[in-house]
């Protein structure tokens, strides 16, 4: 047995993983979670936390739904560990669940949207979103705030597949390739589909050109 | 290939992005936009929208992971253990064989103890008349006292006490 593998298997290492778990870490952590292991799983779920509930920020721009989508993923996690084989990466595995889960969330407001009349999507915007930081100048505040607000009207009126895949490749940095795999679609449509993204983006954001 | 005509939009875009464009070979495609200068306007013109959008920043705090990680567990089934199920199982079983093997053969000594008495008493009715008879003492046996004291059935509770190891 490897220092790395013992380390992992070493209860009193459980608070001391280095922030990313290389594959092998990552495939013995699982391992004791199969074996029963929950506090391990409560281990997992710490490491990729963050990163997951951002992604389902960016991608819905509201908190709470994004926290919901998150735990979603997490749980449905859980459930999959018994058949998970480890072909990719556990982070691989999320975002992918994170990203369809949005996109089918999405979808459903959408849906609703048209069916109900509702007004809820880019007028109705997170409030942590909007709350004023005290550290931060208070004109830059309101542009930034402002900003922000005006690219979450411009990315509601894309189609949730747009959207997603804008998201992945301009602010979680993926290559059109892996989303394309993630999404189990045709790179192509994935070039496609982030073209018209950027082209509907561009029509209705000429005020954020950098100077 | 070098692309004769200029590049469209969604080639830019994909080359802004560090990707390939559509039935393009990127070498050539990058070769043109250095050689061609409508390209290369409509390119600054891009990606200065792009630099330009906001950052999207999740501004998590630094407990987040911890609080998801208590609510994902909070909403993960309980894990059954059957061990202390079992355990109480067991010992009622135990408990039960016990009682009953042992119980008849309280019974079955109170009631020859009893018996004797009764006898002793019946022989001596004038010197224990003051006294209270002990066999009074003693509680009622119950109607299936003759079925206890049928010595077959003795003999099968015995057996089954050696069976379970009580």
């Amino acid at each position: 047995m490897s220092s790395a593998e013992a380390a992992v298997i070493d209860r009193n290492f459980a608070g001391r993983y280095a922030r990313d778990m290389d594959k092998v870490q990552e495939r013995i952590l699982l391992e004791q979670i199969r074996s029963g292991d929950e506090a391990g799983f409560e281990i997992l779920v710490k490491q990729h936390a963050d990163r997951v509930t951002g992604l389902a920020w960016r991608l819905l721009g509201h908190r709470q739904e994004a926290e919901d989508i998150a735990q979603e993923a997490f749980l449905r996690l859980h459930r999959a560990l018994p058949e998970f084989r480890g072909d990719s990466r556990v982070s691989t595995w999320l975002y992918r669940t994170v990203t369809r889960l949005a996109i089918d969330f999405m979808r459903r407001e959408r849906l609703k949207r048209r069916l109900f009349f509702s007004r809820r999507d880019e007028d109705d915007f997170d409030p942590v979103d909007l709350a004023s930081d005290p550290r931060d100048n208070p004109e830059r505040d309101l542009n930034g705030k402002q900003a922000v607000r005006r690219l979450r009207q411009a990315l509601g009126r894309l189609s949730p597949r747009q959207r997603a895949i804008f998201t992945l490749r301009h602010y979680e940095g993926m290559s059109l390739r892996e989303i394309a795999e993630l999404l189990d679609i045709e790179e192509g449509t994935v070039k496609t589909h982030l073209h018209r993204a950027v082209t509907a983006l561009r029509s209705e954001l000429t005020e954020f050109q950098e100077d | 290939m070098i692309k004769r005509t200029c590049l469209n939009d969604q080639d830019l875009t994909l080359l802004h992005y560090d990707e390939t464009p559509i039935g393009l070979d990127p070498d050539d495609a990058r070769r043109h936009l250095a050689e061609c200068a409508a390209c290369r306007a409509r390119q600054l013109s891009l990606e200065r929208v792009l630099h330009g959008l906001p950052r999207l920043d999740p501004d998590l705090d630094p407990h987040h992971a911890t609080r998801m990680a208590a609510r994902v567990k909070d909403c993960l089934p309980r894990r059954r253990s059957f061990l202390p199920a079992m355990t109480t199982v067991m010992t009622a079983a135990i408990a039960v064989l016990v009682v009953t093997n042992w119980a008849p053969q309280r019974q079955a000594s109170h009631n020859s103890s009893a018996n004797q008495q009764a006898t002793v008493q019946q022989e001596m009715p004038q010197a224990n008349a003051q006294q209270k008879p002990q066999a009074t003492a003693q509680p009622e046996t119950p109607p299936e006292v003759d079925l206890l004291e049928n010595l077959e059935l003795l003999k099968e509770l015995d057996t089954l006490s050696e069976i379970t190891g009580v």
